[in-house]
């Protein structure tokens, strides 16, 4: 197989001028605002995403240009500290949860199922309303004063220690957890009772799987940060020490309330973007997924364990030895469904006829990334290493290797991937494979070498570090800057293609989703008639759709 | 809507027990018994009048299977929270966690 | 004439009523059938419920945890705690399911006159639940049990013999965490038996004007089970705040 038998896009017949679709059926402010339409609430969200990620980036940009130097001398150490905590909690709560579910997931899931919307399209709404509300306050809170606890908020400094406006930023997060909540459940709920006639369980693209285990973890998990964040509140405003040993509270339980949370949550980041890949590498080495049912059972497998393992962050701050031989076991034990997909996506792509376009090219860089920060999650799950380890610059390469190199790769592959359909546009090609080449580069410049430092003991969160890191704090922050210019690119050929790109076909791709057999942008009711569902979401040996009689 | 309905009867007859195992449990919290029967006695009347509400007051005996799941989740997930939080706080004081001894 | 059309002209009328937020129809567009509208919201509500079990949880497990880390201090503060107006509050609920499940029987039936007359009953058990519930905070506020405002830390370091409960400095703190978590978790749940109340007597007006029939009666069936869950919680919160002590009772 030496050719690919992908038509290009830019040689498909040009589709008719601008059919009635969900983006010119009603204009004005109020028919965005008061929209009902998943696609539009999609958009919506895009917009506040992208606005965080480039507010909680800018932080860490100033954060990177002071650690050029030992001494630092950038900002001061208590600017530094309010800096990375910016940068932890935009990032975490605001994008990198929100973002994979509440854009694509919106956009695509009731498409991908063939229903008209979501179960519940004005919680939709609401959902995107509670996370505007949580992200004002937030922002408010972090622009004005800041917060200098790190994004973990540990108790007792948050809760009585730090004189800064930790009670504004923890009511912002709780709105924006209830925003999360309401999109669990709406998502939830559509999975059960909206699919199109013959979409069973076993014909659901992995992306809906995914989204599902995803919503499942949004249910169980956020109201117990929710919570725990609200008790901080209380023992901030009445100094009464619910987490605060000197009044007799028990600062680890705090601990194990937001970690309850948030190790699930860093596995909310990560499955929808596994979703993505899912969906991008069978269309683009025009093979059917290998080993369907093992992935989507691997979903729900890591939606389940990433629920037993959340103590092995907590391995050196005075849990009992039983508890962390317990932990560590179920940690090593949540790396197996992880490895399972990436052995599916690399007997899919093995003997596929592969296309480099730049969906498929970020994708691919998600799977050697993420295999990288898998490994590296091990080295961290054994206690004896990371007593060594631990609060170094180590954990934060392991981290950033998964949610940079791993989810956000994935989700500007989703991006790019669904572009056309979202938009009717098609972007630059040179440009977007350009983006994924420097973004990728930047990326292993700026992280690879955090994990050299953090090995020799070069601790996080601190503003100053000794001498003999500098040259490898220097490689990072040159990669950073190369990583900024990676994703300022997109912006621009994204907005540029909004006005001047190809206009796209149903189907530029040749993919076989239900998602593709409709037009794009779609209608407002998703699809002329209802679908029904005969095959599969992988059938690309015979190249045909799922709704192909 | 054709559901199968729990009849009028049921619900009254349900409501008395709910009544009886109230004065139960706060008869029961009075007597001189050993910590851990306390626990138990208190967790096993409130399990089983949190039954009752569930199955007949809510329907959940004429619910679909998916609802079933949903029940049984939420509990599974509240015993995770319960257990494993737990593990660590009773079993501190048999070896403590202290790196470097 | 209705009150639509007074206030905006066809043209913003289709503006900002069609296809959005505010636009409300008997079945939604989404949904095929009213039957497939109505298992989808029992669902619904269902999954928003679980959600709920987690949120009350995580206090559950607090006041679990000191207990086993200060049994006596947790115990002594319980008994504290009016466990008879817990109790009867605890029956009152019990009734007011009683009502709720009535009300969601009598809507099965298209018998809209007892839907309304059970509902009320629902509402007003709701009402006798939140008197009482003051009662005891007024009662709660007059032996000064409201730490970080209204706390006497002598009365409890003070010895049995003097009246007072005994306590050492350190459990003290116990004290106070746990009575912030008595206040925090019947605060919140009365937080939810109050937009209880409101669903619930929203539901009685809408069933007034003959909103609902036989057929469909979605949104009330979707009020009992949040209801129901109000009333769960509290099965649960007597025992593990109100009873923890009183087998020390006859010892006092």
């Amino acid at each position: 197989m030496t050719t690919a038998t992908l038509v290009q896009p830019e040689q498909q017949p040009a589709p008719r001028t601008e059919r009635e679709n969900y983006l010119n059926v009603a204009y004005g402010v109020v028919s965005w605002l008061l929209t009902k339409d998943h696609k539009r609430i999609a958009l919506l969200y895009l917009i506040s995403v992208t606005v965080m990620f480039f507010i909680g980036g800018f932080a860490i940009s100033v954060v990177r240009l002071h650690l050029l130097t030992p001494e630092g001398g950038l900002v001061s150490a208590d600017t530094y500290n309010r800096l990375f905590t910016m940068h932890g909690v935009l990032m975490v709560f605001f994008f990198l949860v929100p973002v994979v579910p509440t854009v694509l997931g919106n956009f695509c899931l009731p498409l991908m199922i063939g229903a008209k919307d979501l179960a519940f399209p004005r919680l939709n709404l609401i959902s995107w309303y509670l996370y505007m509300a949580g992200g004002v306050w937030t922002l408010y809170a972090m622009l004005t004063e800041g917060v200098d606890t790190g994004w973990t908020f540990y108790t007792p400094y948050s809760s009585q220690s730090t004189h800064y406006n930790v009670v504004l930023t923890l009511i912002g997060l709780v709105l924006a957890g209830f925003s999360s909540m309401a999109t669990g459940i709406n998502f939830i709920v559509t999975v059960h009772w909206m699919r199109a006639p013959g979409m069973t369980w076993f014909r659901l693209p992995i992306f809906v799987w995914t989204i599902y285990a995803t919503s499942c973890i949004f249910l169980l998990a956020v109201p117990v940060l929710a919570m725990a964040l609200i008790l901080v509140i209380l023992e901030r405003l009445f100094h009464i020490g619910v987490f605060d040993p000197a009044l007799g509270g028990d600062p680890l339980l705090f601990q194990h309330l937001f970690w309850f949370y948030s190790h699930p949550a860093v596995y909310i980041m990560i499955l929808p973007g596994m979703g993505i890949v899912s969906e991008v590498i069978p269309c683009f080495a025009r093979k059917a997924l290998y080993g369907y049912s093992f992935v989507a059972y691997s979903s729900l497998g890591i939606a389940f364990l990433s629920f037993l393992v959340w103590a092995h962050h907590m391995f050196v701050a005075g849990i009992s030895l039983y508890s962390a031989l317990l932990f560590s076991s179920l940690s090593f034990l949540v790396a197996v469904p992880s490895a399972i997909k990436v052995f599916n996506w690399t007997a899919t792509l093995y003997k596929g006829s592969i296309v480099f376009e730049t969906p498929m090219l970020f994708c691919l860089g998600f799977v050697s990334l993420f295999t990288v920060g898998g490994l590296t999650g091990l080295f961290l799950a054994t206690l004896g290493m990371d007593i060594h380890v631990h609060d170094t610059y180590f954990v934060i390469a392991h981290f950033h290797f998964i949610m940079v190199g791993g989810m956000v790769m994935a989700y500007m592959g989703g991006l790019h991937y669904w572009w056309p359909k979202m938009t009717g546009r098609l972007y630059s090609q040179f440009w977007s494979r350009l983006a994924a080449l420097i973004i990728f580069v930047g990326f292993f410049l700026t992280f690879v070498p955090q994990f050299v430092v953090g090995y020799n003991g070069m601790p996080r969160r601190y503003f100053r570090y000794v001498p003999e890191f500098q040259v490898w704090n220097v490689l990072s922050s040159a990669g950073a800057s190369i990583l900024a210019a990676g994703y300022v690119l997109p912006l621009c050929y994204f907005l540029y293609s909004l006005r001047y790109g190809k206009r796209a076909g149903d189907n530029p791709w040749q993919a076989t989703g239900l998602e593709w057999q409709t037009g794009s942008p779609p209608p407002r009711d998703n699809f002329e008639a209802t679908p029904v569902v005969v095959r599969g979401p992988y059938e690309y040996h015979t190249g045909k759709a799922q709704n192909d009689p | 809507m054709a559901t199968p309905m729990v009849s009028v009867k049921t619900y009254v007859t349900v409501l008395a027990v709910l009544v009886a195992l109230t004065v139960l449990t706060v008869t029961v919290s009075f007597l001189p018994l050993a910590e851990g029967w306390h626990i138990g006695a208190g967790l096993t009347i409130a399990v089983a009048k949190a039954s009752l509400v569930v199955l007949f007051f809510m329907h959940a005996i004429h619910s679909p299977r998916v609802t079933w799941c949903v029940i049984v989740m939420s509990i599974a997930w509240l015993l995770i929270l319960f257990s494993l939080t737990l593990a660590d706080f009773m079993t501190r004081s048999i070896v403590p966690f202290m790196p470097g001894h | 004439m209705t009150l639509k059309d007074a206030l905006f002209t066809p043209d913003e009328q289709e503006r900002l009523f069609d296809h959005t937020f505010l636009q409300r129809e008997l079945l939604e567009e989404q949904y095929a059938t009213l039957e497939q509208q109505h298992e989808t919201a029992a669902f619904g509500m269902w999954v928003f419920l679980a959600t709920e079990v987690m949120f009350f949880g995580t206090l559950f497990v607090t006041v679990a945890v000191y207990r086993s880390l200060a049994p006596q201090a947790v115990e002594t503060a319980s008994t504290h705690l009016n466990w008879l107006i817990g109790g009867i509050n605890t029956i009152v609920l019990l009734v007011s399911s009683l009502m709720m499940a009535l009300a969601i029987h009598s809507a099965k039936l298209g018998d809209q006159r007892r839907v309304y007359r059970f509902l009320l009953a629902t509402a007003a058990l709701g009402l006798l639940f939140l008197c009482l519930k003051g009662v005891e905070y007024y009662l709660d506020y007059v032996e000064y049990l409201i730490p970080g405002w209204r706390f006497d830390k002598d009365k409890w370091l003070a010895p049995k013999n003097a009246g007072g409960d005994g306590l050492s400095s350190d459990q003290v703190g116990f004290v106070q965490i746990f009575l912030l978590l008595y206040w925090t978790m019947t605060g919140l749940h009365a937080l939810h038996v109050t937009i209880g109340i409101g669903a619930v007597l929203t539901m009685a007006v809408l069933t007034s004007r003959g909103h609902f029939s036989a057929a469909y009666y979605t949104p009330v069936d979707v009020t009992g089970l949040y209801w129901h869950f109000v009333d769960l919680v509290w099965i649960f919160l007597l025992p593990t705040l109100y009873l923890l002590g009183t087998h020390s009772f006859h010892t006092l």
